[in-house]
């Protein structure tokens, strides 16, 4: 890379981090005009930035509300870029989200979601009360490896092993991954009802849903 | 094989099965232990000593146990002849049993209902998730001849409704379970609220203000639907039962009436307390808070009226933190840190401080900010006062040599405090008020009793821009009860409030993200 460009791009990084969006847009902008490399602005830039503040989340720095205004830079830096990315970019990983039945709260569940666009992922967010069915639907129609699974209430955690069985009564089990997480999972009861993972928050969540994707595809 | 379990001071044996979760011994022998997350494994609240044969300490039980032989009961499993002793802070909950309420009179209406009988005492009850309160009342003169309080029993089978909602849905008989463990608590109460000259006989009525899933649990009623959206109750209505229909001992002919509710999450404690209180009646803007695991809130906009719950979680009661108590004896519920950075606390009973309850923790929250420890971010300040520093070690904030706060901890009460002041913000929004033009905030509830209004305006659990004033109203639920045993009018007014309160469901709104993310910074 040049030595106009990759200033440019630690910049975004930056300006992420910072939760400055009217810094993202400029330097987006500037990245269009000087020909930075579109894929590179955004994984190296944008989602870098997005991914430090997770780590700073990690680290007890940053909280929620931090973390939400990092990902709306990063979006708006995104929303720039993207009609400049060329046609044929690689394909992500597909994942599908969702609170399960019977629950509203989906804060969580946001949370989730942007983290593992950050990390990569397509995302196919199929919002709150979510029947179990549906999970599994989306997930075959778009091809999707992962289904994320979310809930605030132990009333409404049963949910969750009813997508896992029906993915196992349709066969899925082993193309289909499934993560759970929510205020009343534990390990215990992911263990239980045999989910493939649970984290306890949203960057550890697509840290493991990266791993996950990978084995799944180097397994094939 | 079998094993067995034994508890010496108690003075108790038990024979189970080797692998039984020492829980269930427990809970066999009938003896109490409270496990407020329903045996998940999250709160790591049911810590007891134990010596013998035990399951090795998994991955997930090291993360809540520090000394030798303390053990999760929840977790842990028994695989030969064990010894248990309980610990000694979970006994002695203080609940607050008095409250502020208008003054009603005696109506003749009652009175003639029962003319032939000599002694006519009537019995209001709040059943709290946590705690009970009650009154004996004496129905001709509207004399309270006696005050009771206790622990809710159900307790030991999760600390808040969303927990027992889902022991009624995970056991057979799991909702008959806790309705008789509330009937046969009740009628304990009743004994011991009992005074000379007053028998069970001679208690004619039963009145219970309680919150919508406590009541569903009295009736015998599964509450799963509370639990789960939309939202629904399967009833709401005033009910009228036989006492003896829900194993209630009082007059043979004797009533309860359990009182109106106005939706799943805005129960028949929440009408009681405004009535009590006279709120529905004032003529300005103001607000009522009941604050607990659910913060309950209701709006009063020159007579108009809005309720909202929110999830505030169970921190503001002490749990899901690091050092967290109850009300008990021990418990930190005052703390200051003065100008010269030197800091001053109470404790519950004024005994070795043991842990921080509720009311401590919000004091804890407002000083820390105010002297700087922490930024409006909820993050420790890395620049605090030099005199303070000491106290910061790995993240954690020490009041004595063992009791702190995390910065996890922080972020659990700014989750409660964002809830509530989010949910209080999103309901003067239906009603186009704005916080600056609010008069009034009342603060119900036992919890509310100890707490410190100016720590509450700190850390933003009232929403900033509030001018007014604040004012404790304490057990208010209870006093409504009361009323409405002795006074037909004012259970009329509550069946009548029920359909006028306009609710206001929070978690469905698109926009109740924003405001709360706005509202967790402090």
């Amino acid at each position: 890379m040049d030595n106009i460009k990759e200033p440019l791009i630690n910049d975004l990084s930056e300006a992420v981090v910072e939760m400055d969006e009217e810094r993202t847009e400029e330097l987006a902008n500037q990245c269009i005009d000087k020909g930075v490399d579109v894929l590179t602005a955004i994984n190296e830039g944008l989602a870098k930035g997005m991914e430090q503040a997770g780590k700073l989340y990690d680290e007890g720095e940053y909280y929620i509300p931090e973390l939400l205004m990092c990902s709306d830079a990063m979006y708006k830096g995104i929303d720039i870029l993207k009609p400049h990315l060329p046609k044929d970019s690689e394909t992500k990983f597909k994942a599908v989200i969702g609170v399960v039945q019977g629950d509203t709260h989906d804060i969580g569940k946001n949370l989730v979601k942007i983290m593992m666009e950050t990390a990569g992922f397509e995302m196919y967010d199929l919002g709150r009360d979510v029947p179990a069915v549906e999970f599994v639907s989306k997930a075959k129609e778009v091809g999707a490896c992962i289904i994320a699974l979310s809930t605030l209430m132990s009333t409404t955690m049963c949910g969750m092993e009813d997508v896992i069985k029906i993915l196992e009564e349709e066969k899925l089990r082993d193309k289909i991954k499934v993560m759970i997480g929510g205020g009343p999972i534990s390990q215990k009861f992911a263990d239980k009802i045999g989910a493939d993972a649970y984290t306890t928050d949203a960057t550890k969540a697509a840290k493991v849903a990266v791993e996950i994707a990978k084995g799944l595809s180097e397994g094939k | 094989m079998m094993a067995v379990v034994s508890f010496p001071k108690e003075n108790i044996k038990v024979q189970v099965e080797k692998g039984t979760k020492l829980i269930q011994a427990i809970r066999k022998c009938e003896l109490s232990l409270e496990t407020p997350c329903n045996c998940m494994a999250l709160c790591g609240k049911c810590k007891v000593k134990v010596f013998g044969e035990l399951s090795p300490i998994s991955k997930e039980e090291a993360a809540f146990i520090e000394e030798e032989n303390i053990r999760l009961a929840c977790l842990v499993e028994i695989q030969g002849d064990v010894e248990v002793e309980f610990l000694e802070n979970h006994k002695g909950l203080k609940t607050i049993n008095r409250g502020y309420s208008i003054k009603a009179e005696v109506d003749n209406e009652i009175i003639n209902k029962y003319k032939y009988s000599d002694n006519l005492c009537g019995v209001a009850f709040d059943i709290g998730t946590t705690g009970i309160s009650a009154y004996l009342i004496d129905l001709r003169s509207g004399e309270v001849l006696n005050k009771a309080s206790a622990l809710n029993p159900q307790t030991e089978y999760g600390g808040d409704v969303i927990s027992r909602i889902t022991f009624c849905m995970e056991n057979d008989n799991g909702t008959e379970i806790l309705s008789s463990s509330i009937s046969e608590k009740l009628n304990d109460i009743i004994e011991q609220l009992l005074v000379k000259g007053v028998n069970r006989q001679n208690i004619h009525v039963i009145t219970v203000a309680a919150n919508t899933t406590m009541l569903h649990l009295l009736a015998n009623k599964n509450p799963e639907s509370i639990a789960k959206a939309p939202y629904t109750a399967v009833f709401l209505d005033k009910q009228e039962k036989l006492a003896k229909d829900i194993n209630l001992e009082i007059y043979e002919e004797g009533k309860v009436i359990l009182l109106p509710s106005v939706s799943a999450y805005i129960g028949a404690d929440i009408i009681s307390g405004i009535v009590a209180t006279d709120f529905i009646n004032k003529n300005n803007k103001s607000i009522f808070i009941d604050i607990g695991t659910n913060g309950e809130i209701v709006a009063n906009c020159n007579g108009e009226l809005a309720a909202s719950s929110t999830a505030a979680g169970p921190a503001l009661e002490g749990m899901n933190i690091s050092c967290g108590l109850r009300a008990v004896e021990g418990a930190i519920d005052k703390f200051n840190i003065d100008e010269e950075c030197n800091i001053t606390y109470t404790t519950i009973g004024g005994r070795k401080a043991i842990g921080i309850c509720g009311s401590g923790l919000l004091d804890i929250t407002s000083a820390l900010l105010t002297a700087g420890v922490l930024e409006k971010n909820g993050r420790f300040n890395i620049k605090m006062n030099e005199k303070l520093r000491g106290r910061f070690i790995d993240k954690k904030f020490y009041i004595t040599d063992d009791i702190y706060v995390s910065q996890k901890d922080i972020r659990q009460i700014q989750l409660a405090k964002g809830a509530i002041a989010a949910g209080i913000i999103m309901l003067l929004k239906e009603l186009h008020i704005r916080i600056e033009e609010i008069d009034e905030i009342v603060i119900a509830g036992a919890f509310g009793y100890h707490v410190n209004a100016e720590s509450i305006k700190t850390i933003g659990l009232i929403p900033k821009g509030f001018k007014g004033n604040v004012s404790f109203v304490g057990n208010s639920s209870v006093e409504g009860a009361a009323l409405s045993a002795i006074n037909n009018k004012v259970l009329n007014k509550m069946i009548e409030i029920k359909e006028k309160i306009k609710i206001v469901e929070l978690s469905t709104k698109v926009d109740f993200q924003n405001y709360f993310i706005k509202e967790l910074n402090f």
